[in-house]
């Protein structure tokens, strides 16, 4: 493993958070996004429905397929995202505590390096070594994948929490675990926010992937368009993943502005 | 052990592999830097400026990859193309950002003190803030490559360069006993690349920082 | 020994010439800078002084253009330099700024030659320059070139500020409270230290604070302003002292001004007192000798060069025990250097075991000491001048 040293993980805080740091937008800046989606959209409709589509064609390129694998692939990202968090915020409030300060920068650096790994290798694996292919499966690769970047982000946002406000509250008297509830969390709710958004984005992402060990998504159209060599249903499935994963991250955005703390 | 049989037996595959993967990654992150740099000093004094870039390069990261290759594949054909153009979309963020925070954070009263002194605009650029700067703008570089070496895994979808093929190869056998060589070796060398792409880094940051600011 | 800054050597010429100098920032209602005109002269230390916001800083940094002026004019010895190239023009100037903004990825050599290097000097001749200044502001050249600012403390940060401003030679020099940011004692030293530096390089020097007390000591002439940088009085400190020109002046001076007064004199200005001396190898019975002789309870020691070394009392000759009379007694402190003003001394002193600062001279060799009876005299002698100055203007304009 390369050298971790105490320089790198100075400056780690601008690593880490490298999905979206929230700055709040203008009126204008929030109806950018939902423009730019909507005559993506318009565009791909009219250019479907403009084509004379063969059988094969017609049977990826149909109402019910594609809310089908659009409702797949939001189920997927929304119990992948629910289930990451779950573990990965625990994990880094577990992290920060004192006991782990003599290896937190080598931790950070292997995990930063573990962002390297590719989503797809780990979603492969699980199919070839244990053959556990399908919805849980992928639902398993998602959250391996994830937890690294939303872990990072917990600790690095825990870190920054004013060392000085927490001195005050334990000088006040309250108790480590009180500090921690009743300071501690609440001053890092914007980066457990970011944390959400950085796991929504991640997730929807790869799940597009997950069609390679069956457990269907947007992936599928993708790939029944690659398999059968038409551009069409390629470029519907693309885009249609493409649009998902920003009107999400939209929207995640939208939630982390309203959700975050006055004050902060 | 059968891995390391597989590992030795397939060396020059591996090395090949290893070799295209880091040339397409390291040709993507070249590109990342030079154009995010750009768009960082382009950007960093305006605030509309700079929300408008952070907010593009930050939706590129947003589509799926699996999704970008895909689109790419109509105007730019199977390869090695689409790969890089996708990589260096997605090598954009992290630089772009490190690049505007970094010039953000040099010390205004340095910046005044070489104006007073009759530094041009592009002087106290060259020579002063990106010198600053560069310590958090090659972190930001060192980020966007760990991102771009799993993402070029995939493009093997498109014909792309690297490890990928293994992988890929691998999920066409599931089943068989070379499935499980193949997928953990295209990790293994992808591992490998992250490790040593942060050990050029560490140096590279070491040798290009002044001893001043370090 | 002269003395800086008092006698004013300024020539008559006019450096820097400021033709109803205006500006107005973009949504402000009122000028921030409304009209003004004023004559620096050549090689003379004008202080811009003022409560903040009366446009003081504004003022100075129209000089070198980094605020650029809304209307108005700016001559540079008689060049008009309101239209000229900005960088070209800054090069002639050297700035010194509160925070110093040093380059902290440079060396304190390359510091320095920032200027020069864009000149286009030669790199003997920078190199030749950058040792030079470092020896000016009593930096040795060879610790201290390759050094980066962060190795460096507060004030020899600020000294570099000022050597790096002096790097191109140029004419003018523009100084934004440039001790602002440093501890009173460090603060007190880097005056003197300028104070001695101005006295051999001779600028022409606009200097802003907000400190009176500061403006008294470092300036020959004063510019007390106020809102909108309008000149409520422009001259010399001995007349703003003792005749402020309005209401607004007299506040801003405020109370204790004959304490003030003291910044207006030097050590060289006053006859010192002598202390009786002894050599450094002299016997152990010459030293009770001279003690004998005075009624002061110690003697200075100096070296072969005449530089003091110990206090020695008559207790400590006793328990020498064989030892040199460098080796016993109590260090030579407090020391000042002519330049100092009488304030200084004063201060000094009132901590001093013996009651009196030791006076030396640039050598280090003893001149003699400050006593508080002479600093008492100096204040008597400067009020009655000033009454009897103040009497002979109300005879010229009864």
């Amino acid at each position: 493993m390369s050298a971790p040293t105490s320089d790198d993980t100075t400056t780690q805080p601008a690593v880490t958070e490298e999905y979206h740091a929230g700055h709040r937008r203008s009126l204008a800046g929030y109806l950018v996004m939902p423009g730019v989606l909507a005559l993506a959209c318009l565009v791909l409709y009219v250019y479907v429905s403009q084509q004379e589509l063969d059988s094969i064609e017609a049977r990826s390129l149909n109402a019910a397929t594609l809310t089908g694998a659009l409702w797949e692939h939001v189920q997927l990202t929304a119990v992948s995202t629910v289930l990451t968090l779950l573990i990965a915020v625990p994990l880094g409030i577990v992290f920060t505590r004192p006991f782990t300060r003599p290896i937190r920068s080598y931790l950070i650096t292997l995990l930063t390096l573990g962002q390297a790994v590719p989503t797809i290798a780990v979603l492969v694996l699980l199919a070839v070594v244990f053959l556990f292919l399908g919805f849980w499966a992928a639902i398993v690769g998602l959250v391996l994948y994830a937890i690294i970047p939303v872990l990072l982000n917990t600790m690095v946002g825990l870190e920054q929490v004013d060392k000085a406000v927490l001195e005050a509250g334990r000088g006040m008297g309250m108790a480590r675990f009180t500090v921690l509830r009743r300071l501690e969390l609440p001053l890092a709710v914007p980066v457990i926010l970011a944390g959400v958004r950085t796991a929504l984005v991640i997730n929807v992402g790869t799940a597009t992937l997950v069609t390679y060990i069956n457990a269907g998504g947007l992936g599928d159209v993708i790939v029944a368009g690659l398999s059968t060599n038409r551009v069409t249903i390629q470029i519907v499935g693309a885009a249609l993943t493409a649009v998902l994963a920003l009107l999400i991250d939209y929207l995640a955005g939208i939630a982390e502005d309203l959700l975050r703390p006055r004050g902060l | 052990m059968d891995f390391v049989d597989f590992l030795v037996r397939r060396s020059d595959d591996m090395l090949e592999l290893g070799l295209g993967h880091a040339g397409v990654v390291g040709l993507s992150v070249l590109l990342a830097t030079v154009l995010g740099v750009s768009l960082g000093v382009a950007s960093y004094q305006r605030e509309r400026a700079r929300e408008a870039v952070l907010a593009v390069t930050g939706a590129f990261l947003t589509i799926p990859s699996f999704a970008l290759f895909i689109l790419l594949l109509g105007p730019l054909g199977l390869g090695t193309a689409p790969v890089v153009v996708a990589l260096t979309m997605y090598g954009l963020m992290p630089v772009v950002r490190n690049t505007i925070t970094g010039l953000r954070e040099v010390d205004p009263a340095v910046v005044e003190s070489a104006q007073g002194m009759g530094l041009s605009r592009r002087q106290r650029l060259l020579r002063i803030e990106l010198p600053l700067a560069w310590p958090v703008i090659i972190t930001g570089v060192r980020v966007s490559t760990l991102v771009l070496l799993g993402i070029a895994a995939i493009g093997a979808i498109v014909n792309g360069p690297g490890y990928g093929e293994l992988i890929f190869t691998g999920l066409a056998r599931v089943g068989t006993p070379v499935a499980v060589d193949l997928v953990l070796a295209g990790t293994l060398g992808v591992i490998v690349l992250a490790v040593l792409f942060d050990l050029l880094f560490y140096a590279v940051r070491r040798l290009t920082t002044s001893e001043g600011i370090r | 020994m002269t003395s800086p800054s008092v006698d004013s050597t300024s020539s008559d010429r006019v450096m820097i010439h400021l033709d109803q100098l205006s500006k107005r920032f973009p949504g402000q209602h009122d000028n921030a800078v409304d009209e003004l005109t004023m004559d620096v002269r050549e090689g003379e230390i004008v202080v811009l002084v003022g409560p903040s916001g009366c446009g003081k800083t504004t003022t100075m940094k129209m000089i070198n253009r980094i605020i650029e002026p809304t209307s108005g004019r700016i001559v540079l010895d008689g060049e008009d330099v309101t239209r000229t190239d900005p960088d070209q023009l800054r090069r002639r100037i050297g700035y010194v700024i509160q925070q110093v903004g040093l380059f902290p990825h440079l060396t304190v050599g390359d510091n320095i030659a920032t200027v020069p290097t864009l000149l286009g000097w030669s790199r003997d001749r920078t190199r030749e320059r950058v040792d030079e200044l470092l020896s000016m502001v009593n930096m040795p050249p060879e610790s201290f070139r390759d050094r980066y600012p962060k190795q460096l403390s507060g004030g020899q940060q600020q000294r570099i500020g000022v050597a790096r401003a002096l790097g191109g030679d140029p004419a003018v020099m523009l100084m934004d409270e440039p001790f602002g940011a440093i501890d009173p004692i460090t603060r007190d030293r880097l005056q003197n230290e300028f104070l001695r530096l101005q006295s051999e390089v001779r600028k022409t020097i606009v200097f802003v604070t907000h400190d009176i007390d500061e403006a008294i000591k470092m300036g020959d002439r004063i510019a007390i302003l106020q809102e909108g940088s309008r000149i409520a009085q422009y001259d010399t400190p001995e007349q703003i002292l003792t005749h402020p020109a309005n209401e607004f002046v007299a506040s801003f001076i405020g109370r204790g001004a004959s304490l003030k007064r003291l910044n207006l004199s030097r050590v060289a200005d006053i006859e010192l007192s002598p202390w009786p001396t002894v050599g450094v190898d002299a016997s152990p019975e010459e030293a009770l000798q001279a003690l004998r002789a005075t009624h002061h309870s110690a003697v200075l020691v100096l070296d072969e060069s005449g530089r003091p070394r110990r206090w020695v009392g008559a207790e400590d000759v006793r328990h020498a025990g064989g030892r040199p009379l460098d080796q016993v007694g109590l260090p030579p402190e407090p020391v000042v250097e002519p330049e100092v003003t009488l304030s200084d001394a004063l201060n000094e002193l009132l901590t001093a075991r013996y009651s009196v600062t030791i006076v030396v001279n640039r050598q280090g060799a003893f001149q003699g000491v400050v006593d508080i009876d002479q600093i008492t005299d100096a204040v008597r002698t400067m009020r009655r001048t000033a009454v009897s100055r103040a009497r002979a203007g109300l005879d010229e304009n009864p």
